[in-house]
C-alpha cells in the first residue's frame, strides 16, 4: 500500500514539491510506524498521498508519455500489419474475445435484470410484506398468506402503519365480455390501498375511486386489450366474471415483468365476504412511515397481538407477524416467500461469465507469448533505435487494447444478436439497453480490463528482450513455456467443470422425468370442471368414445399442491399425535385407472357404506408403525364446541405414489369416498388408448362445452404436464450446456493456435524425423502428447471441485442421481477427445508434409 | 490591499511559522497546528498552503539538512518574508478594527 502510495507521489506530484513532500511523508510515516501497527501506518500513508491529489501540487500533465500521437499511430500500424500477417492468430484471438465478451454482456444482462426485482417504487425500502406465524401445540405454520383482517387492524392499531394494502388470489375465473369468453390467470382480490403501495400507475381511474365497491374491477391495460378493441373503451363496462357482474372502474399500466407480485385484473376487496381471523389466505402489504426499522414495527404487531387476543396462549396457541422487504422477495432463500429468482444460479452465471472472459484473455496472452520470436526483430530494432523498456511494453499493451476494444464492439454486435435466443433460453426478459449509462460503463471497462489482463504479460515479456542477443538471430526466452501451461491447464479446468456440470443436470432431469411414480401417466387426458358432473352426464357422454376407455374422477391434481388436514392419529403403542394428512377424493375405480397398486385391504365400492372408509398410502401405515393396518382409524379433532370427532377407518393400503414434484418425499396420504369432503376444484381423468388423439381430443373438448356453456375448457395429458414442473431445472441445464459448449470452443480455439504455433516451429524435426522412418501414428503422438498430459491434470483437478459442487445441488432435491465415477471420467474424456481433435487435424497435416519441400531451404 | 489577502487557514499557517521560528518545516508546522487547534491538519492541505503563500511572495525556503527519518531527504525550511509579516499585521489590524467597533452592548 506504502508503494502504491510513493507510485502515486512520484506520477503525479509536481517535480519541485515532490522531495520535500516526499521527505515530511516519510518522517510521519516512521514516526507512525513506532506508535501504531505497520498496516496502520501504511493506510494511513496511502491516505495521506490521496490527499496530496489537488490542483495546486500536482503536476501539470505531461500528455507526451500518453499521447504521443505520431508514435501511437505508428505503434497500431505496426500491429495492423502484424494482424494481417498472422490472420489465423488474429482471428482466433478476436473471435474468441468477442464471443467471450458477446456471453459476458448477455450474463450481465440476466443478473442484473434478476437484481432489479422490486427495487423500482419510489418508496421501495418502506415496502414490506407481512409474515404470518401461528404455533399451534409444537406445530409451527409460517407463510406470506393470512387473515384478511390484518390490514384494517394494523391501519387502525399501529399509526406508524401509513397504508396496509391486502391481495386474495382468485383463482383463474371465466371472464365473459359479449362474445368473449377466456379464464383470466393472475386474477387477485385487492384493496384500492395496495395499488398505493406498490405504486400502480392509473390509466383510467384512480386508487381513490377504483377498487372501492364492491364487484369492481380493474384491468392491466393487457387484459383490457385483450376484451376490448380500445383501452379506452374499458372504463364502467359490465364484465361477467364467474357468473358475477362486475363494472370496470379503472384501467392500470402493465406491471413491469420485474415486479413479484404482476396481476392481470384485480377485483375490489370489499366484493369478498366473511372476512375471519381464521380464515386465511390473504396476503398483506405495508408501507412504514418515513424513518422507521422494521423491528420497532413487529414490536408494535406483538403488542398488537396481546392486546386483541389474536392467540390463545393457554390452549397452546400462539400468533406473531415479522416484516419482509419487498426489494428482497425476488432471490430470499426462505421458501416461505416464493421468491422465484436463485441466488446461487446469479453467482454461478457471474463466475461463468469471469471464467469465460479470462479463458479468451489467456489465449491471447499465450500466442501473444508463444509467437513473440516473430515480433522479435521488431523489438530488437526499436530497442536498438533508442525505444525505453517502458515504450515497448505500452506499444504492446496498446496493441491489447486495441484487440479487446475491437473485440467488445464485435461482442456488443453479438450479444445484440443472440439476444432473443438467450431471453429464450432462460426465459428471462434480459434486453440489454446499450446506451444506458451502466451498460456503457460496463463495455469500457470491459475492454480495459480485458485489455489490460491479456496484455499485461506479453508485454512484460517482449519488453524484456535484449536486442543485441535478437539482432544476432539468437531468439531467447518467449516467456515460460511452464507458464503457458498452467494456463491452458487452467482453461481446460474450467471447461471440463462445465463439462461435467452440464452432464450431471441433463442426468437428473432425465431421472425426474423417467422416475417411477407409482402411478401410470401415460395417455391419461385430464379435463378441470367447472361445474361438477354430478350425475356422470359428461362422463356417460365420454365413455360413449370408442378411444376413451375409462373416465374418473377426483379433486387432486397432480403437480399443482395438494390439500390436507390435520388429523390426530394413534400408533402402535397408543400414543396419540396430530399430523398433516394430504388428502384426495375419488371416485371408486380412480385407484384402478391411475395404476396405483393396492398392497393391503381393497378398493372403495358401490355401496353406499362405509363412507368414512379411507385408503391410505405405506408412509402413512409406516409412520405410525401399525403392523395391521386395516381396521385402524384416523381422526378429526373434536374442536372446543364439542363438536363430535370424525373416525376414518383404513380399509385398503396402496403403494407409495408421488403426485407432487420430486423435490419432496413422499407424505403421508388418504384417499376420501365421494361424496365424503367433496370440496375443490374437480378433474376428470380419461383414460385413452393412444389412437387418434387429435381426435379424441377435440371431442373432449366439444363435450365439455356443450356439457358447461358457462365454463372454459382447460384440459392436459398428464405426462406432459408433470413435464412441466421441471421447466426450470431444463431451463438450468439449456444454459449450462450453451456456455459449456462456449467456453470448450474458445478454450479449443486456444489450444489450435498453440499446437500450429508448435507444430510450424518443429516442422524441420518432424521432416527429418520423416527421413529418418518414423510413422505418421508416432508423429502425431510426439505433437499430441503434451497436450493429453495437461488435460488430464486440468481433470485431476477440475473433477473433485465439481464432484463437491454437484452433488451439493443434487441434494436439493428430495430423489436424486449422485455423481458416478463414469460420469466424472466421460466429462473429461469429451474435453479430451474434442482437444484432441483440434490439436491432431494441424498434426496430420504437418506430418503429412513432403519433408522435402520443409527440408528444401536448409 | 488585495495582494495582502490571507484565508484563515492561510493565517495559521503562516502565524505557526513565526511561532516556531527557525524550525519551521512540513511536519512541525503540521504538529504545532494540530496541538493548537487538536484537529488533524492532512499533508497535502499544508503543503498546497505552504506553496501557495509561497507564491504569493508570504514565504520564503532553505532547504536543510538530511535525516534519516526522512529516507535521506532534506528539510525544507519555512521563514515569513516582509510582505508576509505585512499580511498578517494587516489581518490583525482589519481585527483589532473590528473588534474596538463593536457596540459595548452585544458582548455584555
Amino acid at each position: 500500500m506504502k508503494k502504491l502510495g510513493e507510485w502515486i507521489l512520484t506520477v503525479f506530484c509536481h517535480r519541485d514539491y515532490y522531495s520535500d513532500i516526499r521527505g515530511d511523508l516519510e518522517e510521519l510515516y516512521t514516526r507512525r510506524l513506532k506508535n501504531t501497527s505497520r498496516l496502520n501506518a501504511d493506510f494511513k500513508y496511502f491516505i495521506a498521498v490521496l490527499m496530496l491529489l489537488r490542483p495546486s501540487l500536482i503536476q501539470p500533465f505531461k500528455f507526451h508519455i500518453f499521447i504521443n500521437s505520431p508514435m501511437i499511430k505508428q505503434y497500431l500500424k505496426a500491429s495492423a500489419r502484424n494482424f494481417t500477417k498472422h490472420k489465423v492468430n488474429t482471428l482466433i484471438n478476436i473471435f474468441g474475445l468477442s464471443v467471450a465478451v458477446a456471453a459476458a454482456i448477455l450474463l450481465y444482462g440476466y443478473v442484473r435484470f434478476e437484481l432489479s426485482y422490486d427495487k423500482n417504487y419510489d418508496k421501495k425500502e418502506r415496502i414490506y410484506r407481512v409474515n404470518n406465524h401461528s404455533k399451534f401445540r409444537d406445530r409451527v405454520r409460517s407463510g406470506i398468506t393470512g387473515s384478511g383482517l390484518l390490514a384494517p387492524t394494523l391501519e387502525a392499531e399501529i399509526p406508524e402503519v401509513e397504508l396496509a394494502g391486502r391481495s386474495y388470489y382468485f383463482r383463474r375465473p371465466v371472464v365473459q365480455f359479449k362474445d368473449k369468453k377466456f379464464r383470466q390467470s393472475l386474477a387477485y382480490y385487492a384493496d384500492p390501498s395496495l395499488t398505493k403501495i406498490l405504486e400502480f400507475t392509473y390509466l383510467k381511474g384512480d386508487s381513490e375511486s377504483a377498487l372501492i365497491a364492491p364487484n369492481s374491477v380493474v384491468l392491466t391495460k393487457e387484459t383490457a386489450r385483450k376484451i376490448f378493441e380500445n383501452v379506452d373503451d374499458a372504463m364502467g363496462k359490465q364484465l361477467l366474471i364467474n357468473q358475477v357482474t362486475m363494472q370496470v372502474t379503472g384501467v392500470i399500466e402493465d406491471i413491469p415483468e420485474n415486479n413479484h407480485f404482476t396481476p392481470g385484473m384485480l377485483i375490489s376487496m370489499s366484493t369478498m365476504t366473511d372476512i375471519r381471523w381464521d380464515r386465511m389466505g390473504t396476503v398483506t402489504y405495508v408501507l412504514l412511515r418515513e424513518g422507521l426499522s422494521k423491528s420497532v414495527i413487529e414490536d408494535k404487531m406483538g403488542q398488537m397481538v396481546e392486546k386483541l387476543k389474536l392467540g390463545d396462549p393457554d390452549n397452546g396457541f400462539t400468533v406473531w407477524f415479522d416484516l419482509f422487504p419487498v426489494t428482497d422477495i425476488h432471490l430470499a432463500k426462505d421458501k416461505n416467500q416464493h421468491g422465484k429468482g436463485n441466488i446461487n444460479m446469479l453467482y454461478a452465471l457471474s463466475m461463468v461469465a469471469v471464467f469465460i472472459l479470462l479463458i479468451a484473455s489467456i489465449n491471447y496472452m499465450n500466442l501473444a507469448t508463444a509467437r513473440s520470436s516473430q515480433r522479435a526483430k521488431e523489438i530488437g530494432v526499436r530497442k536498438v533505435v533508442g525505444a525505453m523498456r517502458r515504450q515497448i511494453s505500452f506499444q504492446f499493451l496498446i496493441e491489447a487494447l486495441f484487440i479487446s476494444a475491437l473485440s467488445v464492439v464485435i461482442g456488443s454486435a453479438m450479444a445484440l444478436l443472440f439476444q432473443d435466443a438467450f431471453i429464450q433460453l432462460t426465459g428471462v426478459p434480459a434486453a440489454i439497453d446499450f446506451f444506458d449509462r451502466e451498460t456503457l460503463f460496463l463495455l469500457v471497462g470491459l475492454a480495459l480490463s480485458v485489455g489490460i489482463v491479456s496484455g499485461s504479460y506479453p508485454s512484460l515479456i517482449l519488453s524484456r528482450f535484449k536486442p543485441v542477443l535478437i539482432l544476432k538471430g539468437n531468439y531467447p526466452s518467449m516467456g515460460s513455456q511452464a507458464l503457458r501451461r498452467v494456463l491452458v491447464a487452467f482453461q481446460f479446468t474450467i471447461s471440463i467443470v462445465l463439462i461435467i456440470s452440464t452432464i450431471v443436470v441433463y442426468q437428473q432431469i432425465d431421472y425426474l422425468q423417467n422416475k417411477d411414480l407409482g402411478f401410470n401417466k401415460d395417455a391419461v387426458y385430464s379435463v378441470a370442471l367447472g361445474t361438477p358432473d354430478t350425475n356422470n352426464v359428461l362422463k356417460q357422454k365420454y365413455l360413449q368414445h370408442p378411444n376413451i376407455k375409462a373416465v374418473t374422477s377426483s379433486n387432486l391434481m397432480p403437480a399443482t399442491g395438494d390439500s390436507g388436514a390435520t388429523f390426530s392419529i394413534q400408533n402402535e403403542e397408543g400414543e396419540t399425535s396430530e399430523d398433516n394428512v394430504s388428502m384426495a377424493t375419488i371416485d371408486n375405480d380412480y385407484l384402478e385407472i391411475m395404476e396405483i397398486e393396492l398392497v393391503q385391504g381393497r378398493l372403495f365400492d358401490n355401496s353406499s357404506a362405509g363412507l368414512n372408509s379411507i385408503i391410505v398410502n405405506e408412509t402413512l401405515v409406516k409412520k405410525y408403525g401399525w403392523k395391521e393396518p386395516i381396521g385402524k382409524f384416523i381422526s378429526t379433532w373434536g374442536d372446543e364446541e364439542g363438536d363430535p370427532m370424525e373416525k376414518y377407518v383404513i380399509q385398503g393400503v396402496v403403494k407409495d405414489f408421488n403426485m407432487l414434484s420430486l423435490y419432496q418425499t413422499v407424505q403421508p396420504f388418504a384417499f376420501f369416498k365421494k361424496p365424503k369432503f367433496n370440496w375443490g376444484r374437480k378433474y376428470l381423468f380419461l383414460k385413452l388408448d393412444g389412437r387418434n388423439l387429435l381426435e379424441t381430443v377435440t371431442y373432449i373438448q366439444d363435450e365439455f362445452e356443450s356439457f358447461d356453456e358457462k365454463s372454459v375448457f382447460t384440459g392436459s395429458f398428464l405426462d406432459a404436464h408433470l413435464e412441466s414442473i421441471y421447466r426450470k431445472e431444463q431451463k438450468t441445464a439449456h444454459i449450462f450446456l450453451v456456455f459449456a459448449v462456449l467456453t470448450i470452443t474458445i478454450a479449443c480455439l486456444g489450444l489450435f493456435g498453440l499446437a500450429t504455433f508448435s507444430l510450424q516451429r518443429r516442422i524441420k524435426e518432424i521432416s527429418i524425423r520423416k527421413v529418418l522412418g518414423a510413422q505418421l501414428s508416432n508423429i502425431v503422438k510426439l505433437v499430441t502428447i503434451e497436450f493429453i498430459v495437461i488435460i488430464l491434470i486440468s481433470g485431476l483437478i477440475a473433477t473433485p471441485v465439481v464432484y463437491f459442487v454437484m452433488e451439493k445441488w443434487l441434494d436439493s432435491f428430495s430423489y436424486h442421481i449422485n455423481v458416478t465415477l463414469l460420469t466424472l471420467i466421460s466429462g473429461v474424456l469429451v474435453a479430451l477427445i474434442i482437444a484432441m481433435l483440434t490439436v491432431s487435424i494441424e498434426a496430420f497435416r504437418t506430418a503429412k508434409a513432403n519433408p522435402a519441400t520443409t527440408l528444401k531451404y536448409e | 490591499m488585495i495582494e495582502y489577502k490571507l484565508g484563515h487557514f492561510e493565517e495559521i499557517v503562516l502565524l505557526t511559522v513565526c511561532v516556531l521560528h527557525e524550525n519551521a518545516y512540513g511536519v512541525s508546522i503540521k504538529d504545532e497546528i494540530e496541538s493548537r487547534i487538536g484537529k488533524g491538519v492532512s499533508v497535502g492541505a499544508l503543503q498546497s498552503a505552504l506553496r501557495r503563500m509561497e507564491k504569493k511572495g508570504f514565504l520564503e525556503s532553505k532547504e536543510g539538512e538530511e535525516t534519516n527519518a526522512r529516507g535521506g531527504r532534506r528539510k525544507r525550511y519555512f521563514a515569513i518574508t516582509d510582505r508576509g509579516k505585512k499580511a498578517v499585521e494587516e489581518a490583525k489590524d482589519l481585527r483589532m478594527e473590528l473588534w474596538e467597533a463593536i457596540p459595548n452592548v452585544v458582548f455584555n
